[in-house]
Parts: structure tokens; sequence; C-alpha cells
């Protein structure tokens, strides 16, 4: 008896006894479309906040990194998870003949998949339970439930695989065996060890989860779809067996291997990045073999035009070409070192799991719905489902690779970082738009399943077939009768095969984790400082906050070696200082800057405002609101808010202590290291170089006619604090200690106001602007000066400023100096530097103000208990003549 | 060290897989074979759902037939 015929009779007799069990492929695909439209609601909402921060008011459940956090987790296992569930209780029954193991462990499996796993795991991170690790943002306990529900997986769908032997195992069985024992084995490794492990230690694991989890869940069940579809509705096998396998065994060792590439030019040795993008390069090559195999299984074929399942595996296919090509080029350093952590990196990552994975998963599901008996169908609904998710996935993927390039110019070229996000807006704005057709298109989906007559799916099938009927032609007729010893010769290599894969697969965790763990204690062991900085309590909860929130999918804490990073963030990370982050906070994206020199660039008062009300200080800013950790206003903080300022303010702070004490020590260590020698020859060696600075060395500056520029960026960076108008009153002056000043009452110099836009204010709110062009800088400092009120004074009399100068002598001097330029002797006791008269005069009017009032947050005390009006007046005369007006 | 692993190994891989597709006809014909058995596999299960859905024409049929004579 042949095979075929044997496997025939066999099928024919398993179909009759009701093989595939369709109520849970109709539980798991309804599943699938409720997961996907609440994970896209909460990608909606992320993205409107974008351009509308504030959309989603206080609600802190709805804060942007708890939804994002919800997307993610929602797309890859609530909808892929489900729809590919739902695709496998039609798939294995078909590819094996048998039926899966149990419908009851099925029923189990899917209320753990969907009751214990995807509800709870939602309302977690919703409330603030989560991990801060790249498709891993449900908390550990959720995660031992995906764990249990893996193994229920495994127990129901290979057993039918293993009884019926593994010599004549179609394609897609290899994948789905693959995917099924290899996810089994990564999940634990990503979820958990980044929680064990620190810095850049816990980083590598990341890295190697982040692809496992699209190169060992999503994209093997995927091609699994793709495999059976096409054969399935052309009736013509596929074009070639041995192409595929080539291309299963090619995915398997090389996508465990791509790990690192998502932190080419960090820390990590060199050696494992090398690895980890050759790899890359290697697997575009397998990518396009596959889907050449696939494409020509797919040539001539009439089908595409009736069968709705087939066009969106058509569309899966050529999604997974461009995001393979594309990923294998991004990884290379010179592609990389340009678009890492811009909007291209988001496109490719939604061409990745809502283009080619979501279609292959719709293509699965319309596949197997419309072989369900008893269920409605409606084509014309699933027809313009397919064309709206089509235009509008192309839409997003396109308009955020074009986002991606001109942030990445703009990284590049060294512009202020508000330049990118304006810039973006536009994009920003376009990418929420193209969610309108991606909803539609979802909605049709599920109205398309829902609608129709029931068993219309069938009857359009058979209509098919019947006008067609040549689509049914046998193809047995090429199967041959293999010898016994090519039989065994073929069993043999697959089992060698399947052991090389698990060989891989712990290969590639000892290549791109467990060495570079290796490399990277002995990099700690010989460049940490003795004594390091570790977090307080108070930090410490600060850090477990900015985890909970996902500020680290918005702010990377990883400077890497390359020019366009350093000289904006400073010194590369180097290994030592996420020795007590577990696990790391690197991040994948930068919507705002990175933070791991942060601390030294702003003040509390400022970073409480900032939190409070971010576009408050800074008017361009997109960032959330976290107004709920505080009880009304910027100034009352709640006890979150602190331990969040604290933990901000620590950041660098380690570096900056660390060094330059042993810059030369290791410089003499690593003499031949190009990368350490990068690190730790940076201009500013520790410090960020955007930090405020008491003195130092200044730019030549100009004097500038007014212009737009000037006004544009007092706009931007001024007016939150000093207001549009310069008088000090700006939305966030009243929590700043001191309050920003009054620049309508201060004449002054050129220089002071170079010297302030450039080194800042320190122990002020006020920042340096050093990142913005000179020219820039040039045009701001004109726009200030002419915010100076004319002040019409009366000459003092001889005798008022033999008073101010008696009580000046007295009572200023020892902070402000003989002359008045702020030396006094008191100066390095003072938090905040006293004003240099030389260099700024005070109206009258503020100067009898501030005596009268002092100076909040500042040693400027008032002066009324000591002196009389008169002596006030005296003085305030008295020290206007320290100027020393510009010609 | 790494890279070359991950590049000798893969064009290992793939060397073994031609190499041994190219000198053994059998072999090509026994690597092929599991997507024609699939494919007849498939034509069952069409079959199947044909005979099904003629089987539901049939019912609905009767079902009208029987609310006629109840008319």
């Amino acid at each position: 008896m042949s095979e075929v015929f044997k496997a025939s009779r066999l099928v024919t007799k398993a179909a009759t006894d009701e093989l595939v069990d369709t109520p849970l492929v109709y539980a798991h695909s309804i599943a699938a479309l409720v997961c996907v439209l609440f994970a896209i609601l909460c990608g909606i909402a992320i993205s409107l906040q974008f351009f509308l921060p504030d959309v989603l008011g206080s609600w802190h459940s709805m804060a942007w990194g708890r939804m994002r956090y919800a997307h993610t987790q929602g797309i890859m296992l609530g909808w892929l998870g489900n729809a590919f569930l739902a695709f496998l209780y039609h798939a294995v029954p078909v590819l094996t003949g048998r039926k899966v193991f149990s419908h009851n462990l099925g029923r189990w499996l899917f209320g753990l998949w969907n009751f214990v796993v995807m509800l709870p795991g939602w309302l977690l991170v919703l409330s603030g339970v989560s991990q801060p690790i790249e498709w891993a943002e449900f908390p550990l306990v959720i995660d031992v439930f995906v764990i249990a529900a893996l193994v229920l997986a495994a127990i129901q769908f290979l057993p039918p695989f293993f009884k019926n032997g593994l010599e004549d195992l179609y394609v897609s069985s290899w994948y789905i065996i693959g995917a099924l024992v290899f996810t089994l084995l990564a999940y634990p490794m990503g979820n958990i060890i980044p929680e064990l492990v620190p810095g850049a230690k816990s980083a590598a694991f990341t890295g190697l989860w982040i692809h496992d989890a699209v190169g060992l869940f999503v994209t093997p069940l995927a091609l699994s779809i793709l495999y059976f579809i096409i054969p399935a509705v052309t009736g013509r096998p596929i074009y070639s067996h041995f192409l595929s396998m080539l291309g299963f065994w090619g995915l398997f060792f090389l996508y465990p291997l791509n790990g690192t590439h998502h932190y080419v030019f960090s820390v990590i040795p060199m050696a494992a990045q090398l690895g980890a993008i050759a790899a890359s390069a290697l697997l575009g090559v397998i990518v396009i073999v596959v889907v050449t195999n696939l494409l020509m299984s797919l040539r001539g074929t009439n089908m595409l035009k009736k069968d709705i399942g087939l066009r969106f595996v058509l569309v899966a296919t050529i999604f997974y070409l461009i995001v393979s090509v594309q990923g294998a080029l991004q990884a290379q350093m010179s592609l990389n070192q340009v678009v890492h952590f811009t909007d291209w990196v988001i496109g490719h990552s939604h061409l990745a799991m809502l283009g080619f994975a979501t279609f292959a998963g719709i293509g699965g599901i319309v596949h197997s719905w419309q072989r369900i008996p008893w269920a409605r169908y409606n084509a014309g609904a699933l027809a313009w489902s397919f064309w709206l998710l089509v235009i509008g996935i192309s839409i997003m993927v396109i308009d955020l690779t074009i986002a991606g390039l001109v942030q990445a110019e703009l990284w590049q070229n060294g512009s202020p970082w508000y330049e990118s996000v304006q810039q973006s807006r536009p994009y920003w704005l376009i990418r929420s738009l193209s969610s309108i057709p991606i909803v539609a298109g979802f909605i049709l989906l599920f109205y398309g399943l829902c609608s129709g007559e029931k068993g219309a799916g069938l009857t359009l099938l058979a209509k098919q077939r019947h006008e067609d009927a040549n689509v049914q032609s046998g193809s047995s007729a090429n199967a041959t009768e293999p010898s016994t010893s090519n039989a065994y010769f073929l069993r043999m290599s697959y089992r060698v095969a399947a052991s090389a894969a698990i060989g891989f697969f712990i290969l590639s965790i000892g290549l791109l984790g467990v060495w570079p763990g290796m490399e990277l204690d002995r990099q700690i062991a010989a460049m940490s400082p003795p004594d390091l900085y570790t977090y307080s309590e108070s930090e410490a909860r600060g850090r477990q906050i900015y985890a909970r929130e996902g500020c680290a999918y918005c702010h990377t804490q990883q400077i890497r070696f390359t020019d366009a990073d350093i000289s904006r963030f400073g010194a590369p990370t180097l290994a030592w200082e996420g020795q007590f982050d577990t696990p790391h906070m690197w991040g994948t994206r930068r919507v705002g800057p990175d933070l791991s020199r942060a601390g030294s660039t702003r003040n509390r008062d400022w970073h409480l405002a900032h939190l409070f009300a971010p576009r408050s200080v800074v008017p361009w800013s997109i960032m959330p609101s976290y107004n709920a950790f505080f009880n009304g206003s910027a100034d009352q903080p709640k006890q979150e808010a602190l331990d969040l300022v604290d933990y901000l303010e620590s950041l660098g702070r380690a570096r900056e202590l660390a060094w330059p004490d042993g810059d030369e020590t290791i410089k003499s260590l690593f003499p031949d290291n190009k990368w350490t020698q990068m690190a730790v020859t940076s201009p500013l060696l520790n410090a960020h170089p955007g930090k405020s600075m008491i003195s130092g060395e200044l730019p030549d500056f100009d004097s500038a006619p007014l212009s737009e520029n000037g006004e544009m960026l007092w706009q931007t960076l001024c007016a939150g604090c000093h207001g549009d108008d310069g008088t000090g009153n700006g939305p966030a002056a009243d929590w700043l200690r001191p309050r920003p000043a009054n620049l309508t009452q201060y004449d002054y110099t050129q220089q002071r106001l170079a010297d302030v836009l450039w080194h800042g204010v320190p122990g002020t709110a006020m920042p340096a602007w050093r990142d913005i062009p000179l020219s820039g800088l040039n045009a701001l400092a004109s726009y200030v000066k002419a915010f100076a009120e004319e002040e019409s004074v009366a000459p003092p009399g001889q005798l008022q400023l033999v008073t101010g100068q008696r009580v000046y002598q007295n009572n200023c001097v020892q902070c402000h100096g003989d002359a008045g330029d702020g030396q006094g002797f008191a100066v390095s006791q003072l938090a905040i530097a006293p004003t240099d008269f030389t260099k700024q005069r005070p109206t009258l009017g503020e100067s009898v103000r501030v005596l009268n009032n002092g100076i909040e947050g500042s040693s400027m005390a008032p002066w009324t208990d000591r002196l009389s009006e008169p002596e006030i007046l005296a003085v305030s005369y008295y020290l206007r003549q320290f100027y020393e007006a510009e010609p | 060290m790494i890279i070359d692993i991950i590049v000798l190994s893969s064009l290992g891989l793939a060397l073994v897989f031609l190499l041994s597709w190219a000198m053994r006809s059998e072999l090509r014909a026994r690597i092929e074979k599991p997507k024609y058995l699939f494919q007849q596999q498939l034509n069952n299960f069409e079959k199947y759902y044909q005979h099904t859905d003629e089987i539901n024409s049939q019912q609905k049929d009767n079902e009208v037939e029987q609310h006629r004579e109840k008319l």
C-alpha cells in the first residue's frame, strides 16, 4: 500500500469523525479579534499622545507607558497568540490526519490564555505592575501562566506529529513543532534571566529575547500558515520542499543569533555584536530563498482573485521579504549608526508584527473559519477589510520610515532635540490617521466573520472548486516511493538537524548571552571604580516607578560609541554603570533624549514642574503629565514624585564621581581597544555636555538684530518659565525657587547673556543651552535684551550715594564683592552665585523689591529688618553704578 | 571568533543540504515527498467539506420542502 493512499485513507476517516475541533477554532478567532481591537485602541491612545499629550487627561491607568505595555503584549500574545492557536486547531489535524490531544485540554488552554494571561496581564500593567522589558512587559507572575499555557499547547498539538513519525513531515509541521518547542525554551530565558542579571548583561539577554519572540514564536507560526494555505487554495504543491526545508533550518539556526543586533555600538563585546550582524545578513539571504519559494508556489494561480485568505497570505509574503531585508540592512553598522532609536525601527517592528505576522494570522483565521460548516461568512466585508488593512499598514510603515530618516538626519547633524520632535509631529499625525483604515479593516474583518449566511464560506468554496475543476488536479503521481535506506537516511538527518537546532539555540545563548556576560564581568572588574555610588532607598523606589511607567520606552539610558551620541549626551555608557540596574534601563527608542547623565542638567524644582505639567517648563514637550504623583500642584509632590526625581537626579552621578582619577589607568589597561579609548577621551569625560557650569570658556557671541529665530527660540525654550513677555511669570514660574528672572527689569551685557545661555545658572532651574547653535543663541540674546524696559530715574543725591556706599560695604560686599562683580569672599559657600552688577543692572524698582522681599530659594534674604527705606533706596542707587555698559 | 562560527556553520549547513540534494536523486524525491502527501490530505479534506456542503444544501432543501408542505 502506498504511503499516499495510507495517508489519504487516514485523513478521510478522521475527517468524518469531526477531525477539526471547530468550536476552538471559532473561540480563538473571536478572542484574537477582541484582543487586537483592544491592543490597537491602546496603540491609538499612545500614538495620539505624540501630538496631543494631554488627550487622555489625568487618568493614571491610561498613562503612556502603561498603555504601551498593554499594546505590545496585546498584539503579540493576545492577537497573534490566539490567531495562531485558532489556525493550529485547523492545521494540525489536516497535517497529521489526527485529532489534537483533547478537546477539554483545549478549553483549559483557551481559558488559561485569555482569562489567566491576557486579562489579568492587561489589568496588572495598567495598574502599574509590570516588567520593563521589550516584548516581555507582563509581570513575572503572568509569565508563569504563559509558560504553563505553552506546555499545554505542546501537549495539545505535538503528539499527533510524533505519532505519525518524522520522515514525511511537511514544512508547516516543522515550523509548528519548532515554534512550540523553541518558544517554550526562549520564553523563560527572555522573561526571567534579565530579572536576575544586571545592566549590560541583562541587555544581552533582552536582545536575545526581542529577536527570539519574533524569530522563534511569531515567524515560524506565520510561515507555517503561508506554507499551509498556498497549496490548500491553489490546489498545487509548493514549488520546492527542499528549499522550504533549507529555509526552515536556516531560520532556526540564524534567528536566535541575531539578538545582539539590537545593541550595536553598545558596550556588549564587539565580537558578539559582529556575530549578530553577520547572522542578520545571512538571515536576509535565507529569507530571500524562503520568499522565492513561496512566490514560485503562487505563480500562475487564478485563486488570488477568488480566495481572500490567499490574498492575505500573498501580502504577508511580500511584507516578510521587505521587513527581513530591511532588518538585515539596518543591523549593518553604517545604517544602524544612523537609524537606530528612531521611528524607522518602530516602522520596522510594525511591518513585522502588524504587517507580515498579522496578515499571515488573518489568512490563517479566514482560511480555517471558511471551513467551519456552521460559521457565518461574508466575503464582501472580508474583501473590504483586506484593502483597508493593506492601505492602513502601508501608510503607517512608510510614514514611520520617513520620520525615522528625518530624525536620523537631525540627530546626526547635532540639531537641538526639540527640532526632531517638532519635525516629527506631521509624521506622528499621519501615523495616527493611518489607524483609521486599520481599525476599520479589523472591524470589517470581525463583521465579515460574524455576518452572512451560516456555512456561506463552504458554499463559496464549493462554487470556486466547481468553477475551476482543474484546481484539484492530483499531484500524487509525482510522489515517488522511496527506498528504505533513504527513508532511514532522511529520518536520521531530521533527528540530527533537530538536535542541531536545540544546539543552535543553546549556542545562541552561549555566544550572545553567557560569553558576553563573562566578558562584561571582566570589563567591570578592570574598569569599575572602587567606591561605587549605589542607589539610596528613595532612588531605588524612584527607579521602580521609572520602570513601571515605561519611561525607558522613550528615554534610553545607553550612550552609544558613536560621535553623534557622545557629542550630545556625553561619554559612552560602560558596563559597570548598570551594575545596580536589574533589569537594565537601556531602552530601544528615543522619543525624548537619553537620560544616562541627566542628573546634572536640571534642578529638582524643574524636574517636579516637568513631571507635573511638562509643557509648563518645556513648551514643545510631548511628555505625558504625571500629575497623579502630586497633590494638585507641582510644589506639593507626593512621595512617588520625590522618589522619581531623586532617581532622575542620581543618573550619571556614579560616573561623575568615579573619574577622572581612573581614566589614565583605564587608558593604559586597554591601549589597543578603540572603544575603550573612545569612552575615556571624551571632551567632557564624565558629565553630560549640557550640564550647568559656574564658569568656563565662552564662544564668541555677536550682537544680532532682532529676528524671528530669536522669538521662535524664546517661545520654544524660555517662555515656559519666563513668560511670553519676559516678566518671569510663565506657567511654571510659581513652582520654581528661585523664581525665573523678570527680564524686563534688567539691563544685561552681551557677555552676561552669553554666560547664562552657555553655562546656565547652577542651583536654579535655568539650564545651559549649549545644544542650540551659536547663531540661535545670538538671536535669543538679542530678543532677551529687547525686554528691558526704559526707566526714568531721577539722579541720586550725593548724600544718597554716600549712604548707599556705606550700606553696600557693610552688608553686600561679602557676597557681591567690592567691585559689585559677584566675587565676594563668601561666594564659595553659596549654592547660587550672587548677581554680578557689572554685567547686569536691575532697575531701581527691582532692586528695592529684591531688598524688601529677598529671593526665595537663594541666599538673598529680605533686608527690611536691618535697613531703613532710605537706606534700601540709597543702596539700590549705589549698585547701579557698577554696571559696565557695552558700547 | 563568534562571527567565524556563525558564518562557517551557516555555510556548512547550507552546503550539506545542497550536496545531499544534488548528489542523490532518490533523496531529492524523498525530500519532496511530504508536499505531495500534504496535497493529498488537503484534497481529501476539500472533498469532505464539499460533501458536507452538499449535505447542508440537501438539508436546507428538505427544510424548505417541509415548510411548503406545512403551508
